[in-house]
Protein backbone atom coordinates (compact mmCIF):
# COMPACT_ATOMS: atom_id res chain seq x y z
CA UNK A 1 0.00 0.00 0.00
CA UNK A 2 1.69 3.24 -1.13
CA UNK A 3 2.26 6.25 1.12
CA UNK A 4 0.51 8.62 -1.10
CA UNK A 5 -2.49 6.16 -1.93
CA UNK A 6 -6.14 6.21 -1.49
CA UNK A 7 -6.23 2.96 -0.15
CA UNK A 8 -3.63 4.37 2.53
CA UNK A 9 -5.51 7.74 3.47
CA UNK A 10 -8.28 5.84 4.20
CA UNK A 11 -6.39 3.70 6.38
CA UNK A 12 -4.91 6.66 7.67
CA UNK A 13 -8.33 8.13 9.01
CA UNK A 14 -10.24 4.72 9.65
CA UNK A 15 -6.83 4.48 12.47
CA UNK A 16 -6.75 7.88 13.42
CA UNK A 17 -10.41 8.29 13.92
CA UNK A 18 -9.95 4.47 15.92
CA UNK A 19 -7.55 6.32 18.28
CA UNK A 20 -9.28 9.05 18.93
CA UNK A 21 -12.43 7.24 19.53
CA UNK A 22 -10.50 4.81 21.91
CA UNK A 23 -9.40 7.49 23.89
CA UNK A 24 -12.62 8.53 24.74
CA UNK A 25 -12.84 11.96 22.88
CA UNK A 26 -15.28 11.07 20.48
CA UNK A 27 -17.55 12.84 22.73
CA UNK A 28 -17.65 16.66 24.09
CA UNK A 29 -16.99 15.40 27.95
CA UNK A 30 -14.29 13.03 26.16
CA UNK A 31 -12.44 16.13 25.24
CA UNK A 32 -13.44 18.47 28.25
CA UNK A 33 -11.31 15.29 30.66
CA UNK A 34 -8.36 15.61 27.97
CA UNK A 35 -8.71 19.60 28.48
CA UNK A 36 -8.37 19.11 32.28
CA UNK A 37 -5.07 18.25 32.34
CA UNK A 38 -3.15 20.90 30.77
CA UNK A 39 -5.64 23.13 32.29
CA UNK A 40 -4.77 21.87 35.88
CA UNK A 41 -0.98 22.10 34.97
CA UNK A 42 -1.39 25.34 34.10
CA UNK A 43 -3.16 26.40 37.32
CA UNK A 44 -0.82 24.68 39.60
CA UNK A 45 2.33 26.37 37.82
CA UNK A 46 0.61 29.65 37.21
CA UNK A 47 0.13 29.58 41.29
CA UNK A 48 3.54 29.11 42.06
CA UNK A 49 5.49 31.00 39.53
CA UNK A 50 3.31 33.73 39.32
CA UNK A 51 4.92 35.97 41.50
CA UNK A 52 8.81 35.11 40.76
CA UNK A 53 8.33 34.54 37.02
CA UNK A 54 6.17 37.48 36.81
CA UNK A 55 9.44 40.06 37.19
CA UNK A 56 10.90 38.71 34.00
CA UNK A 57 7.82 38.02 31.38
CA UNK A 58 5.13 40.51 31.19
CA UNK A 59 2.18 38.14 30.15
CA UNK A 60 3.01 35.11 32.09
CA UNK A 61 -0.40 33.68 31.66
CA UNK A 62 0.00 33.58 27.96
CA UNK A 63 3.55 33.29 27.72
CA UNK A 64 2.80 30.11 29.95
CA UNK A 65 -0.31 29.07 28.13
CA UNK A 66 1.21 28.94 25.05
CA UNK A 67 3.98 27.00 26.06
CA UNK A 68 2.53 24.48 28.13
CA UNK A 69 0.51 23.36 24.86
CA UNK A 70 3.37 23.30 22.86
CA UNK A 71 5.36 20.72 25.39
CA UNK A 72 2.23 18.55 26.27
CA UNK A 73 1.98 18.02 21.93
CA UNK A 74 5.45 16.48 21.89
CA UNK A 75 5.15 14.54 25.31
CA UNK A 76 1.95 12.84 24.51
CA UNK A 77 2.71 12.63 20.53
CA UNK A 78 6.09 10.77 21.38
CA UNK A 79 4.61 8.98 24.41
CA UNK A 80 1.38 7.37 22.84
CA UNK A 81 3.57 6.81 19.41
CA UNK A 82 5.93 4.54 21.42
CA UNK A 83 4.00 2.28 22.29
CA UNK A 84 1.54 2.32 19.40
CA UNK A 85 3.07 -0.91 17.63
CA UNK A 86 3.16 -3.35 20.77
CA UNK A 87 -0.67 -1.82 21.27
CA UNK A 88 -1.61 -2.61 17.75
CA UNK A 89 0.53 -5.95 17.21
CA UNK A 90 -2.54 -7.76 16.68
CA UNK A 91 -3.23 -5.71 13.41
CA UNK A 92 0.00 -6.15 12.17
CA UNK A 93 0.15 -10.57 12.48
CA UNK A 94 -3.17 -10.52 10.81
CA UNK A 95 -3.63 -7.98 8.28
CA UNK A 96 -0.74 -6.89 5.76
CA UNK A 97 -0.54 -3.15 7.23
CA UNK A 98 2.54 -0.88 6.79
CA UNK A 99 3.71 -0.43 9.89
CA UNK A 100 4.04 3.61 9.85
CA UNK A 101 0.68 3.82 9.27
CA UNK A 102 0.22 2.93 12.76
CA UNK A 103 1.95 5.28 14.54
CA UNK A 104 0.94 8.22 12.08
CA UNK A 105 -2.75 7.84 13.28
CA UNK A 106 -1.59 7.76 16.58
CA UNK A 107 0.48 11.05 15.96
CA UNK A 108 -2.43 12.04 14.15
CA UNK A 109 -5.41 11.32 16.91
CA UNK A 110 -2.73 13.71 19.16
CA UNK A 111 -2.51 15.89 16.64
CA UNK A 112 -5.88 16.42 16.77
CA UNK A 113 -6.79 17.05 20.29
CA UNK A 114 -3.68 19.75 20.15
CA UNK A 115 -5.55 21.51 17.48
CA UNK A 116 -8.75 21.63 19.56
CA UNK A 117 -6.10 22.68 22.58
CA UNK A 118 -4.77 25.24 20.45
CA UNK A 119 -7.31 26.65 19.65
CA UNK A 120 -8.80 26.78 22.95
CA UNK A 121 -5.50 28.57 23.94
CA UNK A 122 -5.81 31.24 20.97
CA UNK A 123 -9.66 32.37 22.24
CA UNK A 124 -7.71 32.52 26.23
CA UNK A 125 -4.58 34.62 24.45
CA UNK A 126 -7.49 37.11 22.90
CA UNK A 127 -9.56 37.54 25.92
CA UNK A 128 -6.46 38.49 27.72
CA UNK A 129 -5.93 40.98 25.59
CA UNK A 130 -3.76 39.65 22.96
CA UNK A 131 -5.78 40.77 19.56
CA UNK A 132 -4.73 38.56 16.26
CA UNK A 133 -2.24 40.15 14.09
CA UNK A 134 -0.81 39.06 11.21
CA UNK A 135 1.94 36.86 12.75
CA UNK A 136 -1.51 34.55 13.14
CA UNK A 137 -0.32 33.87 9.44
CA UNK A 138 2.49 31.89 10.19
CA UNK A 139 0.52 29.72 12.94
CA UNK A 140 0.14 27.07 10.08
CA UNK A 141 3.92 26.96 9.59
CA UNK A 142 4.63 26.76 13.07
CA UNK A 143 2.04 23.97 13.45
CA UNK A 144 4.01 21.87 10.12
CA UNK A 145 7.34 22.31 12.03
CA UNK A 146 6.13 20.97 15.12
CA UNK A 147 4.26 17.84 13.64
CA UNK A 148 7.47 17.08 11.39
CA UNK A 149 9.66 17.23 14.42
CA UNK A 150 7.61 15.47 16.68
CA UNK A 151 6.32 12.62 13.79
CA UNK A 152 10.12 12.32 13.05
CA UNK A 153 10.92 11.56 16.23
CA UNK A 154 7.37 9.31 17.42
CA UNK A 155 8.46 6.65 14.23
CA UNK A 156 12.17 6.26 15.58
CA UNK A 157 11.07 5.99 18.93
CA UNK A 158 8.10 3.50 18.13
CA UNK A 159 10.50 1.51 15.88
CA UNK A 160 13.21 1.42 18.84
CA UNK A 161 10.73 0.73 21.07
CA UNK A 162 9.80 -3.12 19.33
CA UNK A 163 13.78 -3.77 20.29
CA UNK A 164 13.94 -1.85 23.72
CA UNK A 165 11.20 -2.79 25.27
CA UNK A 166 11.43 -0.60 28.33
CA UNK A 167 12.63 2.24 26.44
CA UNK A 168 8.60 3.55 27.61
CA UNK A 169 10.13 3.99 31.10
CA UNK A 170 13.54 5.54 29.60
CA UNK A 171 11.40 7.82 27.80
CA UNK A 172 9.55 8.78 30.90
CA UNK A 173 11.93 10.24 32.90
CA UNK A 174 13.88 11.79 29.74
CA UNK A 175 10.36 13.80 29.49
CA UNK A 176 10.19 14.88 32.95
CA UNK A 177 14.25 15.88 32.50
CA UNK A 178 13.26 17.94 29.01
CA UNK A 179 9.88 19.37 30.84
CA UNK A 180 12.51 21.29 33.28
CA UNK A 181 15.33 21.51 30.24
CA UNK A 182 12.25 23.52 28.15
CA UNK A 183 11.65 27.13 29.07
CA UNK A 184 7.79 26.67 29.53
CA UNK A 185 6.98 27.79 32.95
CA UNK A 186 10.26 30.35 33.16
CA UNK A 187 11.63 32.23 30.67
CA UNK A 188 15.20 31.69 28.75
CA UNK A 189 16.07 35.13 30.24
CA UNK A 190 16.80 33.73 33.82
CA UNK A 191 19.75 31.53 32.87
CA UNK A 192 23.20 32.29 32.49
CA UNK A 193 24.55 33.18 28.63
CA UNK A 194 26.15 29.27 28.76
CA UNK A 195 23.26 27.48 29.98
CA UNK A 196 21.06 29.80 27.70
CA UNK A 197 23.46 28.49 24.54
CA UNK A 198 23.14 24.83 25.88
CA UNK A 199 19.19 24.93 25.38
CA UNK A 200 19.87 25.61 22.00
CA UNK A 201 20.54 22.35 21.42
CA UNK A 202 16.79 21.28 22.51
CA UNK A 203 14.53 21.83 19.83
CA UNK A 204 11.53 22.57 21.53
CA UNK A 205 12.93 25.82 22.75
CA UNK A 206 13.06 27.08 19.31
CA UNK A 207 9.10 25.74 18.86
CA UNK A 208 8.43 27.46 21.93
CA UNK A 209 9.66 30.56 21.33
CA UNK A 210 8.40 30.71 17.38
CA UNK A 211 4.92 29.90 19.21
CA UNK A 212 4.67 32.56 21.61
CA UNK A 213 5.97 35.43 18.74
CA UNK A 214 3.16 34.27 17.11
CA UNK A 215 0.68 34.41 19.59
CA UNK A 216 2.24 36.74 22.10
CA UNK A 217 3.44 39.53 21.15
CA UNK A 218 7.43 41.00 22.73
CA UNK A 219 8.90 37.59 21.99
CA UNK A 220 11.42 37.00 19.71
CA UNK A 221 12.45 33.62 18.09
CA UNK A 222 15.57 32.33 16.20
CA UNK A 223 15.18 31.95 12.53
CA UNK A 224 17.95 29.91 11.41
CA UNK A 225 17.54 27.56 14.63
CA UNK A 226 13.91 27.22 13.91
CA UNK A 227 14.44 26.25 10.22
CA UNK A 228 17.13 23.96 11.21
CA UNK A 229 14.21 21.72 13.90
CA UNK A 230 12.08 21.69 10.82
CA UNK A 231 14.64 20.69 8.26
CA UNK A 232 15.81 18.27 11.08
CA UNK A 233 12.10 17.43 11.38
CA UNK A 234 11.35 16.52 7.80
CA UNK A 235 14.68 14.77 7.72
CA UNK A 236 13.80 11.88 10.55
CA UNK A 237 10.30 11.53 9.60
CA UNK A 238 11.57 10.86 5.22
CA UNK A 239 14.02 8.68 6.78
CA UNK A 240 12.27 6.63 9.34
CA UNK A 241 9.13 6.11 6.67
CA UNK A 242 12.10 4.35 4.19
CA UNK A 243 13.22 2.33 6.90
CA UNK A 244 9.98 1.13 8.19
CA UNK A 245 8.87 0.47 4.78
CA UNK A 246 12.15 -1.39 3.94
CA UNK A 247 12.07 -3.31 7.20
CA UNK A 248 8.69 -4.34 7.54
CA UNK A 249 8.99 -8.12 7.86
CA UNK A 250 11.51 -7.57 10.21
CA UNK A 251 9.43 -5.31 12.65
CA UNK A 252 6.00 -7.67 12.23
CA UNK A 253 8.74 -10.92 13.51
CA UNK A 254 9.70 -8.60 16.48
CA UNK A 255 6.01 -8.00 17.58
CA UNK A 256 5.25 -11.53 17.60
CA UNK A 257 7.60 -12.04 20.48
CA UNK A 258 5.70 -11.49 23.68
CA UNK B 1 5.86 -30.09 -7.80
CA UNK B 2 4.52 -28.17 -10.69
CA UNK B 3 1.52 -27.56 -11.89
CA UNK B 4 2.32 -27.86 -15.53
CA UNK B 5 1.58 -25.73 -18.15
CA UNK B 6 -0.91 -22.94 -16.42
CA UNK B 7 0.94 -19.93 -15.67
CA UNK B 8 1.53 -20.00 -11.65
CA UNK B 9 0.07 -17.36 -9.39
CA UNK B 10 2.20 -18.71 -6.51
CA UNK B 11 5.63 -20.02 -6.68
CA UNK B 12 7.82 -21.28 -4.00
CA UNK B 13 11.08 -22.90 -4.24
CA UNK B 14 13.00 -24.10 -1.38
CA UNK B 15 11.03 -22.02 0.90
CA UNK B 16 11.90 -22.30 4.66
CA UNK B 17 10.97 -20.38 7.63
CA UNK B 18 12.70 -19.96 11.23
CA UNK B 19 11.29 -18.04 14.37
CA UNK B 20 13.62 -17.18 17.45
CA UNK B 21 11.96 -18.91 20.13
CA UNK B 22 12.74 -16.94 24.07
CA UNK B 23 14.23 -19.08 26.44
CA UNK B 24 14.04 -17.10 29.26
CA UNK B 25 10.73 -16.13 31.31
CA UNK B 26 11.74 -12.58 32.60
CA UNK B 27 11.12 -9.90 29.83
CA UNK B 28 14.80 -8.38 27.99
CA UNK B 29 15.67 -5.34 29.89
CA UNK B 30 17.24 -2.56 27.66
CA UNK B 31 20.87 -3.67 28.69
CA UNK B 32 20.26 -6.92 27.87
CA UNK B 33 18.75 -6.26 24.26
CA UNK B 34 22.07 -4.02 24.05
CA UNK B 35 24.34 -6.99 24.58
CA UNK B 36 22.45 -8.89 22.21
CA UNK B 37 22.71 -6.48 19.42
CA UNK B 38 26.32 -5.91 19.84
CA UNK B 39 27.51 -9.28 21.23
CA UNK B 40 25.02 -11.39 18.92
CA UNK B 41 24.59 -13.68 21.83
CA UNK B 42 20.85 -14.78 22.46
CA UNK B 43 18.92 -16.08 24.62
CA UNK B 44 16.47 -17.49 22.10
CA UNK B 45 16.87 -20.50 19.95
CA UNK B 46 15.74 -21.04 16.45
CA UNK B 47 12.61 -23.28 15.30
CA UNK B 48 12.15 -24.14 11.96
CA UNK B 49 7.89 -23.53 11.31
CA UNK B 50 8.66 -24.53 7.94
CA UNK B 51 11.45 -26.25 5.90
CA UNK B 52 12.03 -27.34 2.34
CA UNK B 53 9.18 -26.36 0.39
CA UNK B 54 9.00 -26.44 -3.49
CA UNK B 55 5.67 -25.40 -5.15
CA UNK B 56 3.83 -24.02 -8.16
CA UNK B 57 0.08 -22.83 -7.78
CA UNK B 58 -1.38 -22.15 -10.87
CA UNK B 59 -3.83 -19.37 -11.45
CA UNK B 60 -7.58 -20.58 -10.61
CA UNK B 61 -6.48 -23.26 -8.41
CA UNK B 62 -7.72 -24.03 -4.96
CA UNK B 63 -5.11 -25.94 -3.17
CA UNK B 64 -6.22 -27.39 0.03
CA UNK B 65 -3.58 -27.08 2.82
CA UNK B 66 -4.18 -29.75 5.51
CA UNK B 67 -1.68 -31.51 8.63
CA UNK B 68 -2.06 -31.63 12.44
CA UNK B 69 -1.55 -27.98 14.49
CA UNK B 70 1.69 -27.17 14.48
CA UNK B 71 2.01 -28.29 10.92
CA UNK B 72 3.25 -24.57 9.36
CA UNK B 73 0.06 -24.45 7.61
CA UNK B 74 -0.46 -20.70 9.22
CA UNK B 75 3.25 -19.80 8.67
CA UNK B 76 2.28 -20.81 5.25
CA UNK B 77 -0.47 -17.96 4.31
CA UNK B 78 1.44 -15.73 6.47
CA UNK B 79 4.80 -15.98 4.33
CA UNK B 80 1.94 -15.86 1.00
CA UNK B 81 0.34 -13.01 2.59
CA UNK B 82 3.62 -10.77 2.52
CA UNK B 83 3.16 -10.35 6.36
CA UNK B 84 6.32 -12.43 7.15
CA UNK B 85 9.32 -12.99 4.41
CA UNK B 86 10.72 -16.66 4.49
CA UNK B 87 14.39 -17.62 5.97
CA UNK B 88 15.30 -18.91 3.04
CA UNK B 89 14.07 -19.49 -0.30
CA UNK B 90 12.37 -17.80 -3.11
CA UNK B 91 8.78 -17.15 -3.33
CA UNK B 92 7.01 -15.03 -6.00
CA UNK B 93 2.83 -14.08 -5.36
CA UNK B 94 1.49 -12.80 -8.66
CA UNK B 95 -1.85 -10.63 -7.63
CA UNK B 96 -3.14 -9.05 -4.87
CA UNK B 97 -3.99 -11.16 -1.72
CA UNK B 98 -5.32 -11.08 1.75
CA UNK B 99 -5.51 -13.24 4.83
CA UNK B 100 -8.79 -14.32 5.67
CA UNK B 101 -8.50 -15.61 8.89
CA UNK B 102 -8.17 -14.29 12.63
CA UNK B 103 -9.40 -10.91 10.93
CA UNK B 104 -11.86 -10.11 13.49
CA UNK B 105 -8.93 -9.65 16.26
CA UNK B 106 -7.60 -6.70 14.61
CA UNK B 107 -11.21 -4.92 15.05
CA UNK B 108 -11.92 -2.63 17.79
CA UNK B 109 -13.82 -4.20 20.49
CA UNK B 110 -15.14 -0.75 22.34
CA UNK B 111 -15.92 0.85 18.59
CA UNK B 112 -19.64 -0.19 17.05
CA UNK B 113 -20.04 -2.83 14.30
CA UNK B 114 -20.83 -0.37 12.05
CA UNK B 115 -17.17 1.74 12.64
CA UNK B 116 -15.76 -1.54 12.40
CA UNK B 117 -16.97 -2.16 9.20
CA UNK B 118 -15.48 0.60 7.92
CA UNK B 119 -12.07 -0.04 9.97
CA UNK B 120 -11.98 -3.92 8.76
CA UNK B 121 -12.33 -2.70 4.57
CA UNK B 122 -9.73 -0.15 5.33
CA UNK B 123 -7.38 -2.43 6.99
CA UNK B 124 -8.02 -5.12 3.74
CA UNK B 125 -7.16 -2.13 1.43
CA UNK B 126 -10.45 -1.30 0.10
CA UNK B 127 -10.62 2.30 -1.23
CA UNK B 128 -13.51 4.24 0.43
CA UNK B 129 -15.72 4.75 -2.51
CA UNK B 130 -15.63 1.08 -2.95
CA UNK B 131 -16.51 0.49 0.32
CA UNK B 132 -19.41 2.96 0.57
CA UNK B 133 -20.84 1.86 -2.45
CA UNK B 134 -20.38 -1.87 -1.22
CA UNK B 135 -21.79 -1.16 2.50
CA UNK B 136 -25.17 -1.97 2.10
CA UNK B 137 -23.73 -5.49 0.69
CA UNK B 138 -21.60 -6.05 3.55
CA UNK B 139 -24.51 -5.58 6.14
CA UNK B 140 -26.81 -7.72 4.04
CA UNK B 141 -24.03 -10.61 3.49
CA UNK B 142 -23.02 -10.79 7.32
CA UNK B 143 -27.00 -10.55 8.92
CA UNK B 144 -25.18 -7.55 11.32
CA UNK B 145 -28.39 -5.65 10.13
CA UNK B 146 -29.88 -5.23 13.70
CA UNK B 147 -26.15 -4.66 15.52
CA UNK B 148 -25.16 -2.15 13.21
CA UNK B 149 -25.03 0.32 16.90
CA UNK B 150 -24.07 -2.45 18.48
CA UNK B 151 -20.35 -2.24 20.28
CA UNK B 152 -18.66 -4.69 18.30
CA UNK B 153 -17.11 -6.33 21.55
CA UNK B 154 -20.74 -7.85 22.73
CA UNK B 155 -21.24 -9.37 19.52
CA UNK B 156 -20.49 -13.31 19.95
CA UNK B 157 -17.59 -15.01 17.99
CA UNK B 158 -19.65 -16.44 15.81
CA UNK B 159 -21.12 -12.88 14.49
CA UNK B 160 -17.98 -10.92 15.08
CA UNK B 161 -16.59 -12.86 12.56
CA UNK B 162 -18.76 -12.61 9.86
CA UNK B 163 -17.99 -8.77 10.17
CA UNK B 164 -14.30 -9.30 8.99
CA UNK B 165 -15.53 -12.32 6.49
CA UNK B 166 -18.02 -10.40 5.27
CA UNK B 167 -15.93 -8.01 4.10
CA UNK B 168 -12.93 -10.18 3.18
CA UNK B 169 -15.32 -11.97 0.55
CA UNK B 170 -16.55 -8.27 -1.20
CA UNK B 171 -12.77 -7.24 -1.31
CA UNK B 172 -11.18 -7.18 -4.64
CA UNK B 173 -8.32 -9.58 -4.71
CA UNK B 174 -6.79 -12.22 -6.90
CA UNK B 175 -5.71 -15.13 -4.44
CA UNK B 176 -7.67 -15.89 -1.58
CA UNK B 177 -5.58 -17.44 1.20
CA UNK B 178 -8.58 -18.84 3.99
CA UNK B 179 -8.15 -20.81 7.12
CA UNK B 180 -10.82 -22.49 8.82
CA UNK B 181 -13.34 -20.89 6.81
CA UNK B 182 -16.03 -23.52 8.45
CA UNK B 183 -15.76 -22.41 11.68
CA UNK B 184 -17.16 -19.27 10.58
CA UNK B 185 -20.79 -18.14 11.86
CA UNK B 186 -23.59 -21.10 11.69
CA UNK B 187 -24.65 -23.30 9.40
CA UNK B 188 -26.15 -20.59 7.47
CA UNK B 189 -23.71 -18.47 7.36
CA UNK B 190 -21.09 -21.42 6.22
CA UNK B 191 -23.22 -22.12 3.33
CA UNK B 192 -23.06 -18.61 2.22
CA UNK B 193 -19.18 -18.59 2.29
CA UNK B 194 -19.06 -22.01 0.40
CA UNK B 195 -21.19 -20.34 -2.06
CA UNK B 196 -18.88 -17.41 -2.13
CA UNK B 197 -16.02 -19.53 -2.32
CA UNK B 198 -17.43 -21.51 -5.49
CA UNK B 199 -18.10 -18.18 -7.01
CA UNK B 200 -14.45 -16.93 -6.73
CA UNK B 201 -13.49 -20.51 -8.36
CA UNK B 202 -16.15 -19.79 -11.31
CA UNK B 203 -14.35 -16.71 -11.65
CA UNK B 204 -10.86 -18.14 -11.92
CA UNK B 205 -9.55 -16.64 -8.31
CA UNK B 206 -6.71 -18.99 -6.81
CA UNK B 207 -7.62 -20.17 -3.70
CA UNK B 208 -5.47 -21.99 -0.33
CA UNK B 209 -7.96 -23.13 2.41
CA UNK B 210 -6.52 -24.31 4.87
CA UNK B 211 -8.46 -26.65 6.84
CA UNK B 212 -8.84 -29.47 9.35
CA UNK B 213 -12.14 -30.58 7.86
CA UNK B 214 -11.06 -33.22 5.53
CA UNK B 215 -14.86 -33.03 3.71
CA UNK B 216 -14.04 -29.26 2.59
CA UNK B 217 -10.41 -29.89 1.19
CA UNK B 218 -11.88 -33.13 -0.86
CA UNK B 219 -15.25 -31.04 -2.16
CA UNK B 220 -13.45 -27.76 -3.05
CA UNK B 221 -9.76 -28.41 -3.80
CA UNK B 222 -8.42 -30.52 -6.79
CA UNK B 223 -4.66 -30.80 -5.13
CA UNK B 224 -4.20 -30.72 -1.57
CA UNK B 225 -0.28 -30.11 0.54
CA UNK B 226 -0.13 -32.22 3.59
CA UNK B 227 2.49 -30.58 6.16
CA UNK B 228 3.63 -32.23 9.04
CA UNK B 229 5.94 -30.72 11.37
CA UNK B 230 6.58 -27.99 9.23
CA UNK B 231 7.69 -30.41 5.79
CA UNK B 232 5.77 -31.08 2.73
CA UNK B 233 4.76 -34.74 3.72
CA UNK B 234 2.15 -34.99 0.30
CA UNK B 235 1.07 -33.03 -2.35
CA UNK B 236 -0.88 -34.03 -5.07
CA UNK B 237 -4.68 -35.18 -6.25
CA UNK B 238 -6.84 -34.39 -2.72
CA UNK B 239 -8.35 -37.38 -2.21
CA UNK B 240 -4.92 -38.76 -2.25
CA UNK B 241 -3.45 -36.00 0.68
CA UNK B 242 -6.14 -36.54 2.86
CA UNK B 243 -5.95 -40.77 2.61
CA UNK B 244 -2.28 -39.76 3.35
CA UNK B 245 -2.80 -37.70 6.25
CA UNK B 246 -5.39 -40.48 7.94
CA UNK B 247 -3.10 -43.04 7.55
CA UNK B 248 -0.28 -41.23 8.95
CA UNK B 249 -2.73 -40.15 11.70
CA UNK B 250 -3.46 -43.63 12.19
CA UNK B 251 0.02 -44.89 12.63
CA UNK B 252 0.83 -42.74 15.15
CA UNK B 253 -0.06 -38.81 15.08
CA UNK B 254 2.15 -35.84 13.78
CA UNK B 255 5.93 -35.78 14.12
CA UNK B 256 6.10 -33.16 16.51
Amino acid sequence: MGLFSREYRFLLWELTRTEFKLRDQGTVLGFLWTLLHPALLFAVLYMLFLKWMGKYVDQYAAYLIVGLIQWQFFEKATAFALTSLRRRSALVRNFKCPHDVIVLSTVGCVLASYLLELLVAAVIVVSLGHFPSLRWFALPGLIAAHLAFTLGVSLWLALAAVEFQDLERIWTILMTAGFFLTPIFYPLAILTERYQKLLDLNPLVHLLSAFRWCLVPDYGFKGAWLAGVFAVGLLLTVGALVVYRRAGHWITERLLRP
Amino acid sequence: MSTGAREAAIALQGVGKCFQLSTVNAREGFLETLARLTTGRSAHKPLWALRGLSLEIGQGEILGLIGPNGAGKSTLLLLLADVLSPTEGSLTVRGRTSLFFQLATGLQPKLTVLDNFSVCAALLGMPRPQFQRLLPDLIAFSGLGDYLHAQFGELSTGLAARLAFATAIHTDLDIILADEMLTVGDEAFQGKCIRAFKEFQAQGKTMVLASHSMEMIRGLCSRALYLNAGRPAFLGPAEDAVARFHEDMRLGGSNN
